[in-house]
């Protein structure tokens, strides 16, 4: 009997444990969505000021000054933006579709594209015969545009023939999506570091350090893992392995989308 | 200054930021986007000169706006509120886009699924994304 009651107590225990918790992610993301929008709000009212005064003042100088407030500001965005996706990839949930790979890097070149980043740098895809596979779209997309984003932000500036080589292969029991340049590439010296948060691997970046961080936390939670090689000056290679997720194993990365 | 692929004669700004206001009315102004501006500064009163217009029949009809650029986090009656409102008082000759500093992935799913609304853009508004509207 004393072991009987012993159990359910336990079980209501952790019933209202696991309440409590429930309550407590549900304010956190109220939390950060407020957060997003009372720090954002304004950031993007100084951005559109400073944006209004570029195109209606002649004054050399002040024009300058201007220019300088919308880079800060611009910079600011780009970090807070950083800031609530890694807080969200701690607390969404995984929505596994069926997603058509060519279509995804295809949108994500475009975006680049659309900004003039891509217009001294030849693109190559090739997607070898594998057309659709069953993942998060939304979170693979935003962790291959960090990865593509470093490609370019990292391009050697002095070759002419500079490009991005991105292709799918098959891959054991998954994918493996491999994003390749001929870029300045990363220093022995920094190599075991560049998945760290806030990590800054070159004096030439310009962001907060959490580009590669939320790539590699973003494809963890897909169940997948990003591996690398680079030579300095040469280039890099970075691998992306993701993991054939079919219905039934659905649950296994339910659970794990909130290992962090 | 570029050329917006639409022009229009009536826009109507639903934002309670007056500054944001101020942004969005020159950059309209700025690109030549439409003739006039209706800026209100809460869901409530944006929805009653809309109610008023259509009350006063032809004439109302011509000063409609035929956008409005709708902000989400506005006290008391949010954006999603106003779009419900709206489109239960059933005027069709207005279209909807939402422009708020919100980056939050669900707006902009929730925001599709409003059959008025036919944009969805990021402040802050700039003379390209004006431009973008219609052709999203």
């Amino acid at each position: 009997m004393g072991t009987v009651r012993n159990i359910s107590y336990v079980n209501r225990k952790e019933d209202s444990l696991t309440t409590a918790l429930n309550r407590k992610t549900k304010e956190f993301n109220t939390f950060v969505y407020k957060a997003s929008h009372d720090i954002r709000g304004p950031l993007a009212s100084i951005i559109g000021l400073a944006n209004l005064a570029s195109s209606e003042i002649d004054h050399k100088e002040s024009l300058a000054y201007f220019n300088m407030i919308a880079d800060c500001a611009r910079q600011l965005d780009k970090t807070l933006q950083e800031l609530l996706q890694v807080s969200a990839i701690g607390l969404g949930e995984v929505n596994v579709q069926k997603v058509n790979i060519a279509d995804l890097t295809k949108n994500i070149f475009n975006r680049f594209s659309a900004i003039g980043q891509l217009e001294n740098i030849v693109v190559h895809t090739k997607f070898n015969d594998i057309h659709f596979i069953h993942t998060d779209s939304r979170l693979l997309q935003l962790s291959l545009q960090y990865l593509i984003d470093n490609s370019i932000k990292y391009c050697n500036q002095n070759n002419r023939e500079a490009f991005i080589q991105l292709q799918v292969n098959p891959c054991g029991q998954g994918i493996e999506i491999e994003i390749a340049d001929n870029g300045i590439g990363i220093a022995p010296l920094v190599q075991n570091r560049i998945f760290e948060m806030f990590f800054r691997g070159t004096e030439m970046s310009k962001g907060a350090g959490l580009g590669l961080y939320i790539a590699n936390k973003l494809i963890q939670k897909l169940g997948g893992h990003i591996s690398f090689q680079s030579k300095h000056m040469e280039g890099s290679v970075f691998k992306v392995y993701l993991p054939v997720t079919e219905a039934q194993k659905l649950n296994t990365v339910k659970e794990a989308a909130y290992i962090i | 200054m570029k050329k917006p692929t639409t022009k229009y004669s009536a826009v109507m700004l639903v934002d309670d930021n007056e500054i944001d206001n101020f942004i969005n009315g020159k950059m309209i102004e700025g690109c030549n986007f439409s003739d006039y501006v209706y800026i209100h500064t809460s869901s409530k009163s944006a929805l009653e000169f809309i109610n008023n217009l259509q009350r006063i029949g032809d004439a109302g009809r011509q000063l409609s706006p035929e956008l409005i650029l709708l902000d989400i986090n506005m006290p008391i009656m949010d954006g999603f509120q106003f779009v419900e409102e709206f489109e239960k008082s059933g005027v069709s000759n207005i279209k909807i886009v939402i422009l708020s500093s919100s980056i939050n992935a669900e707006d902009e799913i929730r925001s599709k699924q409003y059959k008025s609304v036919i944009g969805y853009l990021s402040k802050p508004l700039t003379q390209e994304a004006l431009s973008s509207i219609g052709r999203q």
